[in-house]
């Protein structure tokens, strides 16, 4: 009752502050504080002469707020997103400050502004701060940073102030700003904010200007043991590479060989046969390559373990991607949904673009239990990747194995000691030792 | 940026203000220094941690010792002026230090246990520049002088910090628009604060025009409802053994009561003169007389001018610390220019009270008092014995009340007579007063304190603010007695009234007043060899530290630790380096020193390069031979060079 009530005084506070600490920087804050505490110590003007120094850090915060609209820049600013951007590791990107201005421009700041989401009541309430009991009773009483932490996860990236450098007249130059994205997915980009000082450097004039743009941020990846290999070997592929460059039958070319009865006409390669005087028909060899699966399970209400295991899923497939195999990466959604990447059907960036964006999704076992059933004449080697060990989990290895199709099993994994019977090859990933468990298979 | 100077000159200023100049010079020393010396030590987060920790115990120490000397420091004052020699440890510490600044965890013992490392941190040298020039401030003896200190200094720490977006010109015109906006400010906040001043002054004063005036009291008679009266202790009386203490002290004496039915008393005629000094400390009221009794009355004044607690027949007072003692024709005494002392010393005879004779006013009584009491007893001359006798019966059957419910009563001294026959001591007092002068005796009002309550475990007299009394003296035989005819169980109703938590607040006042008389009696002098002791391992303890741990040279201005660990830095190579620039042969930013042998065309030097590759980045692989080699040749090198050189001039 009490948390429903402050709550939307929450989301007030977070934005009024945000507002308001940008427009002073640093020093204009500290020179702020110096003012109150004098103000509070110079009440009394017969016992200490703080109130002058009130008075004049009160007029130095006042003048620099008025000349704030003396030399106001006149530029345009364009943003230079990657492609993509990876969780929890920072990178670099630019933005364009062009001067229309008919002086240098100096000393100006850039924001950058992600949308920012704050979690609505249920989200709030449903999720735990990493580390909330480590704090004292009263925050944890308020519950505020909790609801920062959840804001920035939701928001999903963090952006350095971009120190713009000198632009000359009618010219232009990059900022570079730092990033460091905090989640998987889609991260928006709303406006970017330019900041000029006044001449204290106390405060900041802002100008927004609207860009809107999406940024892709794929998981976080572990880099896994060289050691680790595919299950299962190659096996015949009729779809292997017909599709994508001839139409018809288009084996690989192996020999020449002397025509038998039943060979096809089309068979016969006209110039031999016109060299040694009788018919000589080309030999032809059918494709035989690997075709894998990665099976994710994303059916869990841990929101951790589901990261991880989405990371764990991100880090196999980069490991694994070969030129030529086929690797498809079936996981349920509404539908079910299969990627496949590797021999010219698409990149492995594709896959992880779909990992990205994934969410947990109820009774995913049962749906990828029935696709399998369907795709497993296909596949020579699966990957399968669960976040916990249910019992539909359960059933899902369990009929995977009674195909005869050989499995890898990675299993994520909160508390290690509460799984019962793992089959004994299944790798255990405890969240806390993923990375350290990978690299070590 | 480091405020190089101004911050020195702050802290000087701040010295010679809050008269602690002789801890400011070191300090300013100390930091300013840190400047030409290029020695820097490698401190750990624990070190920090301890010296921060050791700020906060000098800081709960401070408040400690400030809170039990509150009477001769003014706290807030105190504690802000000495803030600087606090914090100078820890700023000392950090500018010593191979950090730059202080990550907050180190301050605020809260966020050392969090997860994540502190990133927020504080520049110290501004927050002492800051501190100084709040402490500065309490001096307010010298006024013209800080304002324009503090506007140089804060200007000064900006300047480097100003924006390169506008022309100098602008920033000093913002300068000067914030210097006389802020002085018109300033000014205007004092001249305010000033006239509210003023304004609230001549409020109180009127308001608290009350027992303390020595020429007039307003008694709360007619004040409808329940006096209540403070259990709080207002001071002690320690009697020299076996001597017994009057039951009375006297504070003010009045002798006019005002016209009408609002209550008051005043002085009439009153000029305060000065009593004879003996010496600085004692005043002599009366000739020595051997029967003489001392006591100690623990009261400390508050206020510069205030009236004087004593025996009616008091003969001297040693130790007040006052300027001058005065005293009227009706024995009132007060002091002026008291400054806070914990106790005066007073001697005193069982007989002789100090009042003058009575004169003419000591019998004035207007009509309508007349009127008044001429229910009880006609006026005339009576005498005086069988006046005061007839006084006390009259009253021995009136009861005693705090509980005032007159209401709608217009004379509310005629309630009393007449209708209730209850009251406090002040309607007892002033009756009997005015009843007396009825019956032609002269007296006088006084007012004072009941000495009653005797606690054993201090062996002292405490007198709270529920003992205040009033009664009568009057000239009976040529000689002033006391009649008081509030009847005896007052102060047993009194007691009744106490709160029941009194002797748990009792208990802690006595304790820590008994803590405090120790207090005073403690000299530094009597624990010398402890304080040397103390200070002595603490030196030991800071040598320790200072020579056992790391410590880093910086080169020059930067402060670049890690240049000076990497190995090889002591190759001759260098030399050659060196020398070539000087020729103009310089090497390019990055350029790899091969190639720019090449470039520059020493092809000679290539072999001694590699000596010195290995030199610099294979360090264990060489022997002291190969580097004395190395030496040598380039040596050799730079002579033959110099020797070209002069066969071509």
């Amino acid at each position: 009752m009490f948390r429903e009530t402050i709550f939307p005084s929450f989301v007030r506070i977070t934005r009024a502050s945000q507002k308001a600490s940008r427009r002073t920087s640093e020093r204009g804050k500290l020179i702020q504080t110096s003012a109150i505490i004098c103000a509070a110590i110079g009440v009394d003007t017969d016992l200490t002469l703080t109130y002058q120094l009130f008075a004049f850090l009160t007029c130095l915060i006042i003048v620099s707020r008025l000349s704030l609209r003396i030399q106001l820049p006149k530029v345009t600013v364009t943003r230079r997103l990657p492609k993509y951007a990876t969780a929890g590791q920072s990178f670099e990107y630019s933005i364009n400050v062009a001067n229309d201005g008919n002086h240098t421009e100096r000393d100006l700041k850039l924001i950058d502004n992600p949308l920012i989401v704050s979690p609505n009541f249920k989200q709030y309430q449903q999720e735990r701060e990493p580390g909330e009991e480590t704090r004292n009773a009263y925050d944890r009483w308020i519950g505020f940073h909790r609801f920062i932490w959840l804001q920035r996860r939701n928001t999903g990236i963090v952006i350095k102030q971009g120190d713009v450098p000198e632009v000359s007249l009618k010219g232009s130059a990059d900022t570079m700003m730092e990033a460091m994205p905090l989640r998987r997915g889609i991260v928006n980009f709303t406006s970017t904010t330019l900041l000029s000082p006044d001449p204290f450097g106390l405060n900041y004039a802002i100008k927004n200007f609207n860009q809107h743009e999406q940024l892709m941020v794929l998981p976080k990846r572990y880099p896994v043991s060289t050691n680790f290999e595919l299950p299962g070997g190659r096996h015949f592929q009729p779809g292997g590479v017909n599709s994508t460059w001839s139409i018809g039958e288009s084996e690989e070319f192996v020999s020449l060989r002397d025509y038998r009865d039943g060979d096809s006409m089309r068979k016969v390669h006209w110039p031999s046969t016109a060299k040694r005087e009788k018919p000589v028909v080309k030999e032809f060899q059918d494709e035989f390559f690997v075709r894998q699966a990665l099976v994710l399970d994303t059916d869990t209400k841990d929101s951790e373990l589901l990261e991880e295991t989405v990371s764990v899923a991100a880090s196999l497939l980069l490991q694994t991607e070969t030129s030529d195999g086929l690797m498809d990466l079936i996981y349920a959604a509404n539908t079910t949904q299969i990627v496949t990447a590797g021999r010219g059907y698409a990149h492995v960036n594709h896959q992880l673009e779909a990992l990205a964006t994934l969410t947990r999704y109820e009774g995913a076992a049962e749906r990828l239990q029935e696709t399998l059933s369907a795709h497993r004449t296909l596949i020579s080697g699966c990957i399968l990747v669960l976040p916990g060990w249910s019992e539909s989990q359960q059933q899902l290895v369990r009929s995977m194995s009674s195909t005869g199709i050989p499995v890898a099993l990675f299993i994520v994994t909160q508390d290690e000691k509460k799984l019962a019977d793992t089959p004994a090859r299944a790798n255990i990933l405890p969240v806390n030792e993923v990375a350290k468990r990978l690299a070590g298979l | 940026m480091k405020p190089r100077i101004i911050q020195g000159l702050v802290i000087l200023a701040w010295g010679i203000q809050a008269d602690l100049i002789w801890f400011a010079i070191p300090i300013t020393v100390i930091l300013e220094a840190r400047y030409f010396v290029n020695r820097r030590w490698a401190l750990t987060k624990q070190d920090f941690y301890r010296v921060a920790d050791l700020t906060s115990f000098a800081m709960v120490g401070m408040v400690i010792f400030l809170f039990l000397n509150a009477r001769t420091y003014h706290f807030i004052t105190t504690l802000i002026q000495w803030l600087p020699i606090l914090f100078s440890p820890l700023v000392i510490v950090l500018a010593y230090s191979t950090t730059e600044r202080m990550t907050l965890d180190i301050l605020f013992y809260s966020l050392r246990r969090q997860r994540e490392p502190v990133q927020q941190s504080w520049d110290m040298d501004y927050l002492l520049l800051g501190m100084c020039l709040l402490a500065a401030g309490f001096n307010t003896s010298d006024h013209s002088l800080f304002f324009p200190l503090a506007v140089i200094a804060i200007f000064w720490s900006l300047y480097p910090l100003r924006s390169s977006r506008y022309q100098a010109g602008v920033w000093i015109l913002a300068v000067a628009v914030t210097f006389i906006s802020a002085e018109f400010a300033h000014q205007t906040i004092r001249g305010t604060h000033l006239a509210i001043k003023a304004k609230t002054e001549q409020w109180i004063t009127n308001w608290l025009m009350q027992r303390t005036d020595p020429l007039k009291t307003r008694t709360a008679l007619g004040k409808v409802g329940q006096l209540k009266l403070s259990d709080s202790i207002l001071f002690r009386i320690e009697t020299s053994e076996g001597h017994h203490f009057p039951s009375l002290l006297q504070e003010a004496i009045y002798n006019h009561p005002s016209s009408g039915f609002s209550m008051e008393w005043d002085a009439w005629e009153t000029n305060f003169n000065n009593v004879t000094h003996e010496d600085d400390f004692t005043w002599r009221f009366s000739d020595r007389s051997a029967e003489e009794s001392s006591a100690k009355i623990y009261l400390e004044f508050d206020r510069e001018r205030s009236l004087v607690p004593a025996p009616a027949s008091l003969s001297e007072i040693h130790d007040l610390p006052a300027l001058e003692v005065k005293l009227n024709k009706y024995g009132t005494i007060q002091g002026t220019g008291l400054v806070p002392s914990p106790s005066y010393e007073i001697k005193y005879a069982l007989e002789n009270p100090i009042s003058d004779p009575p004169g003419e006013i000591d019998l004035f009584l207007d009509e309508t008092h007349e009127k008044l009491l001429s229910g009880i007893v006609e006026k005339g001359n009576y005498p005086a014995k069988k006046a005061v006798a007839f006084v006390q019966s009259y009253f021995s059957d009136f009861k005693y009340s705090l509980y005032q419910d007159d209401q709608g009563a217009k004379n509310p001294l005629e309630h009393f007579l007449y209708t209730r026959k209850a009251g406090h001591c002040e309607y007892f007092a002033s009756a009997t007063t005015l009843l007396l002068r009825q019956m032609g005796v002269p007296t006088r009002y006084v007012v004072g304190y009941a000495v009653q309550e005797y606690n054993p475990t201090l062996g002292m007299y405490i007198v709270r603010q529920r003992h205040a009394h009033a009664w009568t003296i009057a000239h009976v035989n040529n000689k002033w007695i006391v009649v008081d005819t509030t009847p005896g169980v007052w102060l047993d109703e009194e007691d009744d009234n106490a709160n029941p938590l009194q002797p748990m607040f009792d208990f802690a006042t006595n304790y820590s007043f008994m803590f405090r008389m120790w207090w005073n009696d403690q000299k530094v002098e009597d624990y010398e060899l402890e304080l040397y002791i103390i200070g002595g391992l603490l030196l030991l303890f800071l040598i320790w530290r200072i020579t056992t741990s790391e410590q880093v040279i910086i080169s020059g201005k930067k402060s670049s630790n890690t240049d000076s660990r990497l190995f090889g830095k002591d190759s001759p190579f260098y030399k050659v380096e060196a020398y070539l620039s000087e020729e103009g042969l310089r090497r390019d930013r990055g350029e790899l020193l091969r190639h720019w042998l090449i470039r520059i065309q020493k092809p000679e030097l290539l072999p001694l390069l590699v000596t010195h590759n290995r030199w610099r980045f294979d360090p264990l692989s060489i022997g002291s031979d190969e580097k004395s080699a190395l030496n040598k040749q380039v040596d050799a090198w730079i002579l033959s060079q110099g020797e070209q050189r002069s066969e071509i001039n």
